[in-house]
C-alpha cells in the first residue's frame, strides 16, 4: 500500500486532500489583499497621467479642434493606459509562488479587476478633461470607451502571454512592445477592415469590428490564463 | 574552531591599454548591433514599415505617378514612429538588460567602464540606422524607377529616416541610463506619436516652428514643382544629427565619461543643432519670386511635348505624367462626335499649380478671385501660343484626377474654350459633360463615382485642392449617371443632338426629353446657383 489517501467517486478525498468550496473561498479571500498589494499599479498610474497630459493642452488653451483630432488624442490616451495595463501581471515572486492552493487564473483575475478600476479611472479622467474643452460634447464617447476597453483587454492578453513565457514572471518587456506593434498594425489596416476610422460613414461598421475584437480577445485571454502549462 | 576569512572587494580590473578598451568597445558594439538587428521588434517594425508599399503592389492600388519629394515625406512620417519607435524600445531594452536580469553589480568586474559600455550601445545604433536607410530606399527606389515618377530624390531627405532612427535610439539609451524602467520607452514612443500629430496640424504647418519637430510636411495642399516649397532638408538633417550628438553627450556624461569627450560632444552637437535649427527656419530668398512665377507665369518655365495634334506643357520633372494625360484626352475625344474632337483652337493641356498654403483658418478665397486667377492664366496661355489650354493638376495617378481632367477636356470640346472656373455648369451641357466623363473610360467612370460619393449638392470635378474644378449640380448629374447604363442607344443621340446639347441655353429638361430620362423639379436652392454664362 502506498499510503496515499483514497479518492472517492465525488472527487472528495477521504483525507481532505482536495479543499471544499468553503475552504477554497476562504483561500481566495485570503489571497485578495496580498495580490492587490503585489500588483504593479505605479506604471499604470504613470501611463494614465501621461495620457491625461496628452488631452489637457486643447482643453486648457480652449483650442477648437475637429472631432477627428480629439479622437486621435483620445486614442493615444488608450494606448498609454494599455501600456500601463501590460505591467499588471508582472510578478517577480512567480518562481516561488507556483504551488499555491488556488488556480493561477484567480490571481490574474484579481489583478485584472484592479487594473480595470485604475485604468478606468484614468480613462474617465481623460474623458472629463476632453469634455471640459470647447465643442467636445458631441464626440462619440461610448464608442471610444469600447475601443479603450478593447485596447486594455488586448494589453492584458499581451501581459498574460509575457507572464506565461517569462520564467521570472516579468512579462512587460515583451508585452509593452507587443501592444505598440499591434496598435501600429491596426493603424495601417486598409479601408475595408480599418479599425481606427474617423467620424464618417465607416464609423459604425468599424465599431462592430471593435466589438468582435473585444469578444475574441476576452476569449483568447481566458484561454491563455486557464491553459495548463 | 571556525576561521572567518575576510575577502576584500575586488578592484576593477585595469585594462591593459586604451587600444584594448577600444577593441572591447567595438566588440561590444558589434555584438549589441547584431542583437538589435535580430530583435523581434526590429524585424516586425521592418515588415510593418514595408507593409503599405507591399500592399500597394499586391492590391494594385500603388500610384504609378508618384511625386518623389512628397513620397519621401510620407516615408519619413512612417519611419518616425515605426523604425524610430522600435529603435527607441530596443535600445532601451539593451541598456536595461543588466538591470532587468539583476546583474549590474557583476558588470563591475568587466574591463569596460560604464562610459565605454554605453558608448558601445550608442555605436550599436549605427547598423540600425543603416537598416533604416535600406528600408526607406526600397520604396523610394521603386517609385523613382517608375516612368511616371515626378521630381527627384533629395539625398538629405532620403537620409532623414536613418537620422530619426539614430535620434530615437539615442533617446532610448538615455532613458535607460536615467530611469530604470521598461515603461519609459513605450511611453516616449507614444509622445513621439503626439509630436507626429502636431506635425500635420495646420496651426504648426503655417509657422516656422514646424522645422523644429523631427519631421515636417509640405505647407501646400498639393504637390508643387521644385524650388517652390520650403524644404530645408540638409539643414534639417544637420539639426537632427546635432540633437542626436547632444543626446549621446548626455548619455556619456551620465556614465561619467571623460570631461573632454563630453565637452567635445556638446560643442559639436550645439553647433549642428543650433546652426541647423536656426538656419532652417529662414526661407530661401528666391522662394517668393519662384512662387509667383509658378502660379502666374508657368509657361515661362515649362516644357511642352506634342503628341498627335495635342500639346502638353508641364513643370520640370513632371514629364512622366504626359502619357497618362494623353490617354485620358484620347479617351474623351473618342466619345465626342468627330466634328467636335477638334473644335476651337488646337487642343493643349497645361499643368497649373495652385499654391494654396495650409492654414489654420482654411481657405479664405472667393469665387470672383478664382475667376480672376483663371482669366490671368488664359491670357498667359494665349501669349504662349496655347490658347484655351485645358488645366491639369500637379498630382496624378488616381481615378479622381483622371475624371477631373476628363471633365476639363470634355468642357473644352463642348464649348470650344477652357473652363473659366468658379461657377456651376448648368442645363443640358452639364448633364452631357457627366455622361461624356463616365463614358470615356472605366478609369474616368470610377473616378467620377468616387468624386460623387464625396460631393454634396454638386458633383465637383476637382482633385485635392478643390479649386478651379468644374461643378455640376446633383440635379444635372443624376440623369446622366442613369444614362451610363444604356450607352449603345445614347451615343447616336448624342451625336445627332450635339449642337443643341452643348448650347449653354439648352435647359436640363430638354436633355431629359431627348434621352427619355426623368428630371427632378427645380428646387428653390437650385434657382440661386450661379451658372456659367
Amino acid at each position: 500500500m502506498s499510503g496515499l489517501p483514497a479518492v472517492g467517486a465525488s472527487g472528495q478525498a477521504a483525507g481532505r486532500l482536495v479543499p471544499g468550496r468553503g475552504e477554497r473561498l476562504r483561500t481566495v479571500a485570503a489571497l485578495v489583499w496580498p495580490t492587490l498589494r503585489a500588483t504593479r499599479i505605479s506604471p499604470l498610474l504613470a501611463a494614465g497621467v501621461v495620457g491625461a497630459a496628452i488631452v489637457t493642452p486643447p482643453a486648457v488653451t480652449g483650442s477648437i479642434l475637429p472631432p477627428d483630432e480629439h479622437i486621435t488624442l483620445l486614442r493615444l490616451v488608450m494606448a498609454c493606459v494599455g501600456l500601463g495595463v501590460t505591467f499588471t501581471l508582472d510578478d517577480p515572486a512567480k518562481p516561488t509562488a507556483e504551488t499555491l492552493p488556488v488556480a493561477a487564473w484567480l490571481g490574474a483575475l484579481l489583478r485584472a479587476v484592479l487594473a480595470a478600476v485604475v485604468g478606468g479611472a484614468c480613462w474617465a479622467a481623460a474623458l472629463l478633461v476632453t469634455r471640459s474643452g470647447p465643442e467636445t460634447t458631441s464626440l462619440p464617447y461610448p464608442d471610444l470607451t469600447r475601443e479603450a476597453a478593447t485596447v486594455a483587454v488586448v494589453a492584458f492578453l499581451a501581459s498574460a502571454v509575457g507572464w506565461r513565457r517569462s520564467p521570472r514572471g516579468i512579462g512587460s518587456p515583451l508585452a509593452a512592445p507587443m501592444l505598440l506593434l499591434g496598435m501600429a498594425v491596426v493603424a495601417l489596416l486598409p479601408a475595408p477592415v480599418a479599425l481606427l476610422v474617423g467620424t464618417g460613414d465607416g464609423w459604425d461598421a468599424a465599431h462592430d469590428r471593435w466589438t468582435f475584437l473585444l469578444a475574441g480577445t476576452l476569449l483568447v485571454t481566458a484561454g491563455v490564463l486557464t491553459a495548463r502549462r | 574552531m571556525t576561521a572567518t576569512m575576510t575577502v576584500a572587494a575586488p578592484a576593477r580590473p585595469t585594462p591593459s591599454s586604451t587600444q584594448g578598451r577600444r577593441r572591447a568597445l567595438l566588440a561590444l558594439a558589434r555584438f549589441e548591433s547584431i542583437r538589435m538587428l535580430r530583435h523581434p521588434l526590429t524585424v516586425a517594425a521592418a515588415l510593418l514599415f514595408l507593409a503599405p508599399w507591399l500592399w500597394g503592389w499586391l492590391s494594385g492600388s500603388a500610384n504609378r505617378y508618384p511625386v518623389l519629394p512628397d513620397e519621401l515625406i510620407t516615408i519619413q512620417l512612417l519611419a518616425l514612429p515605426i523604425l524610430g519607435g522600435s529603435a527607441l524600445i530596443v535600445a532601451n531594452l539593451v541598456t536595461l538588460r543588466a538591470h532587468r536580469h539583476k546583474v549590474d553589480a557583476s558588470y563591475d568586474v568587466l574591463v569596460l567602464p560604464p562610459a565605454w559600455r554605453v558608448g558601445g550601445f550608442l555605436l550599436a545604433l549605427l547598423p540600425l540606422a543603416g537598416l533604416s536607410l535600406l528600408l526607406a530606399g526600397v520604396p523610394v527606389g521603386d517609385s523613382a524607377a517608375l516612368p511616371g515618377a515626378a521630381g527627384s530624390v533629395d539625398i538629405a531627405t532620403l537620409l532623414t529616416p536613418s537620422a530619426l532612427t539614430l535620434l530615437l535610439g539615442a533617446v532610448g539609451v538615455l532613458a535607460g541610463v536615467l530611469i530604470r524602467s521598461v515603461l519609459i520607452a513605450p511611453l516616449v514612443v507614444l509622445l513621439v506619436l503626439v509630436l507626429e500629430f502636431l506635425v500635420i496640424t495646420p496651426l504648426i504647418i503655417e509657422t516656422g516652428w514646424r522645422f523644429l519637430l523631427p519631421v515636417y510636411v509640405s505647407e501646400f495642399t498639393v504637390p508643387v514643382p521644385a524650388g517652390v516649397s520650403d524644404r530645408p532638408a540638409a539643414r534639417h538633417l544637420a539639426y537632427l544629427i546635432g540633437i542626436t550628438v547632444l543626446l549621446a553627450a548626455a548619455v556619456l556624461a551620465r556614465a561619467n565619461a571623460r570631461r573632454q569627450v563630453v565637452a567635445a560632444g556638446l560643442v559639436v552637437g550645439l553647433i549642428l543643432a543650433v546652426g541647423g535649427g536656426l538656419t532652417q527656419s529662414r526661407p530661401d530668398p528666391g522662394l517668393a519670386a519662384a512662387r509667383v512665377t509658378v502660379e502666374e507665369r508657368a509657361a515661362s518655365i515649362q516644357s511642352c511635348e506634342i503628341r498627335g495634334d495635342v500639346t502638353y506643357c508641364f513643370f520640370e520633372g513632371f514629364g512622366g505624367f504626359v502619357p497618362g494625360w494623353d490617354a485620358v484626352v484620347t479617351s474623351v475625344r473618342a466619345v465626342v462626335p468627330a466634328s467636335a474632337a477638334s473644335s476651337g483652337p488646337p487642343l493643349a493641356v497645361r499643368q497649373r499649380a495652385s499654391l494654396d498654403a495650409i492654414t489654420a483658418a482654411g481657405w479664405t478665397g472667393s469665387i470672383a478671385e478664382d475667376r480672376r486667377v483663371v482669366a490671368g492664366w488664359k491670357v498667359e496661355d494665349a501669349a504662349a501660343g496655347t490658347p484655351e489650354a485645358v488645366r491639369v493638376d500637379t498630382s496624378w495617378g488616381d481615378d479622381r484626377a483622371a475624371a477631373a481632367l476628363a471633365a476639363e477636356v470634355a468642357y473644352r470640346l463642348m464649348a470650344a474654350k477652357a473652363y473659366d472656373g468658379g461657377n456651376f455648369l448648368c442645363g443640358a451641357p452639364a448633364a452631357l459633360l457627366v455622361w461624356l466623363v463616365g463614358q470615356a473610360s472605366p478609369t474616368t467612370l470610377a473616378g467620377m463615382r468616387s468624386l460623387d460619393e464625396t460631393s454634396f449638392g454638386a458633383l465637383s470635378f476637382s482633385d485635392i485642392s478643390s479649386r478651379y474644378g468644374i461643378l455640376v449640380p446633383d440635379r444635372a448629374a443624376a440623369p446622366a449617371l442613369e444614362l451610363l447604363r444604356r450607352a449603345d442607344e445614347v451615343a447616336p443621340l448624342v451625336e445627332r443632338h450635339w449642337v443643341e446639347l452643348t448650347a449653354p441655353e439648352t435647359p436640363l429638361e430638354r436633355f431629359g426629353a431627348i434621352f427619355g430620362v426623368p428630371i427632378q423639379p427645380l428646387a428653390p436652392d437650385d434657382e440661386a446657383l450661379p451658372c456659367v454664362a
